[in-house]
């Protein structure tokens, strides 16, 4: 498995650059991982989006439903799309520092 | 990442292994592949396809990634055919093992078997080309029994596999959603369909003896809920008796990305369905809005499983739906989806499932303006999605599928002026939403089921 130096830690990523241990994971890193995905700043927005992915994996496992995602953070897949070019799923979830979803998705 | 085939990879290094002596293990499990008792399933057209090809190049004409990428030829699809043909010659025939000069055989090496191993990775085996081959040459059964070639020596990519067929047997399903978070999406579901229809349904989960058993893509309850809801919606209608099931009864989770790329993981897969549909004691399996499964329930099952094993029928939802609205027991009103929608014909239910109609009577019924995307049916272009592509994104794999097949598609869905293209496949629609991102068109993507959902009247 590579590793990075995000914020000054080095962690395990896999071969798409998402984290391996989710302990790891800290607002600096946060800020180190979205540079990869280029996104300069983390905005308020951008940390709605975050949190709520992050709580929702505490809870469950793993990442909620796009759907459920707009609705909770009241952002359309568009809006989403213009703070995470990658998407929710390679974006959002990396910066957040969950595993990458797997399957149809 | 290190070049290999092209500027793309599909495979990483660390899959790969290229530092590994492979050669042997793969001929030795390129022989299995070409023995009739170990291989039996598609051993006669996969031999029959080395042997007789006699470069016309009609597949070319109508290969998609060979045509967009401006007629590159490590893209033709008798080229790629060749790399594996000349392996067959050299190692498996008596004229290329005494002349191979003569014959078109030539050695494999370690890198022409890291080129050979991204190059069955650039075709979605979407078989138009088997499609016009005038000696019903089947291309994409020759990528498929190399892919399963790479898979018997460990090469495979990890999306499909290690966190594919893998993660599903596993977890119930290839999203890994545990059953507390799959209850906790069904309630979701319910509260979405209430507040946007104004109506409160049940959603029916694990409901053994049911009549239909209403398997989706996991994936679309993550990526594509509008697609599951639109389901409940219809069955609900419809007033049968019906279920979802949750991973708690095993597997949840219609996909068998075996398909893709083994016989071994497909069969396992499909077994741990079958237990868990039998288990359930539903009637009919009706498979959701994912193309390559129909493939499996439908058409692959039979070869595999003896019928007393597989006691229940298997249906696509739209051979249900079809069904219904024509026999009244569902009502749909075509001015609910006034916008012009047009279809986009999922490779793996068009060509090689025959659900062509269905579908188009489906949106006839329940759209104003349905427009035809040229060309159609048997001769559709794959969008790119197929064989696994869709959820492959390592390096600048994207790009290849945009670059390639969604450039092709991106036309094709511009010049039909629609505001929406249905679909019924998930890997269609995960592909899509990467060419309307993509190349910034005005357009929405929506499953069949949702669009009839919209169109119900109560």
């Amino acid at each position: 498995m590579p590793k990075m130096v995000l914020a000054g830690i080095e962690i395990e990523v896999d071969e798409d650059g998402f984290i391996q241990d989710p302990e790891k994971w800290n607002e600096e890193v946060a800020k180190a991982l979205a540079e990869t995905e280029g996104v300069t700043e983390l905005t308020e927005d951008h940390w709605k989006v975050i949190n709520y992915l992050r709580q929702y994996y505490q809870q469950f496992g793993i990442a909620p439903m796009i759907r459920k995602l707009c609705k909770e953070t009241g952002f359309s897949l568009k809006q989403i799309y213009d703070l995470f070019p990658s998407g929710p799923a390679k974006g959002a979830c990396k910066i957040a520092g969950l595993p990458k979803p797997t399957g149809c998705v | 990442m290190r070049k290999v085939f092209d500027d793309y990879r599909a495979l990483s290094d660390e899959m790969l292994r290229s530092n590994e002596v492979r050669v042997p293990h793969f001929l030795d499990a390129m022989k299995k592949s070409l023995d009739r008792r170990s291989n039996w399933t598609f051993w006669l057209p996969y031999v029959l396809s080395l042997d007789v090809c006699m470069k016309c190049g009609t597949c070319a004409e109508v290969c998609p990634v060979y045509i967009s990428s401006g007629r590159k030829e490590i893209y033709h699809p008798a080229v790629r055919s060749e790399l594996i043909r000349k392996v067959y010659r050299r190692y498996f025939t008596w004229p290329g093992r005494l002349f191979p000069g003569l014959v078109g055989a030539e050695d494999l090496t370690e890198d022409k078997l890291d080129a050979l191993a991204e190059s069955i990775y650039r075709c979605t085996v979407c078989r138009r080309c088997a499609y016009v081959c005038p000696l019903a040459i089947d291309n994409g059964l020759i990528v498929r029994e190399a892919r399963k070639i790479f898979d018997a020596i460990g090469i495979a990519p990890d999306e499909l596999k290690e966190k594919g067929t893998r993660k599903q047997l596993e977890m119930g399903n290839a999203t890994g959603t545990p059953t507390a978070a799959f209850l906790d999406i069904i309630e979701f579901l319910e509260e979405e369909i209430e507040d946007q229809r104004g109506y409160k349904i049940k959603i029916p989960v694990d409901k053994k003896g049911a009549e239909y058993l209403v398997m989706h893509n996991a994936g679309d309850y993550l990526a594509f809920a509008e697609t599951v809801m639109g389901a409940a919606e219809i069955f609900h209608a419809a007033g049968v008796d019906w279920t979802l099931n949750s991973p708690d009864t095993g597997i949840n989770d219609a996909v068998n990305y075996g398909v893709f790329f083994s016989d071994i993981e497909f069969t396992e897969v499909l077994k741990a369905q079958i237990k868990t549909i039998v288990n359930l004691g539903v009637k009919t399996l009706v498979v959701g809005e994912c193309g390559h499964a129909f493939e499996a329930f439908k058409y692959l099952m039979l070869r595999l499983i003896p019928p007393s094993e597989r006691p229940f029928e298997v249906k696509s939802i739209l051979e249900l739906i079809d069904e219904w609205i024509r026999e009244g027991r569902i009502k749909v009103d075509p001015e609910k989806n006034p916008e012009p929608v047009t279809y986009h014909d999922s490779c793996k239910l068009g060509r090689l499932g025959g659900l062509y109609e269905e579908p188009r009577r489906i949106l006839k019924a329940c759209c104003k303006d349905f427009r035809e995307m040229e060309p159609n049916r048997e001769m559709s272009y794959c969008c790119g999605g197929g064989s696994g592509f869709a959820i492959m994104t390592k390096g600048d794999f994207l790009k290849f599928r945009m670059e390639t097949y969604g450039k092709i598609k991106a036309e094709q869905l511009k010049a039909t002026g629609a505001s929406i293209v249905a679909l019924a496949c998930s890997n269609c629609k995960g592909q899509f939403r990467e060419i309307i991102n993509y190349y910034k068109l005005p357009l929405r993507f929506a499953g069949i089921s949702e669009l009839v959902a919209n169109a119900l009247v109560r």
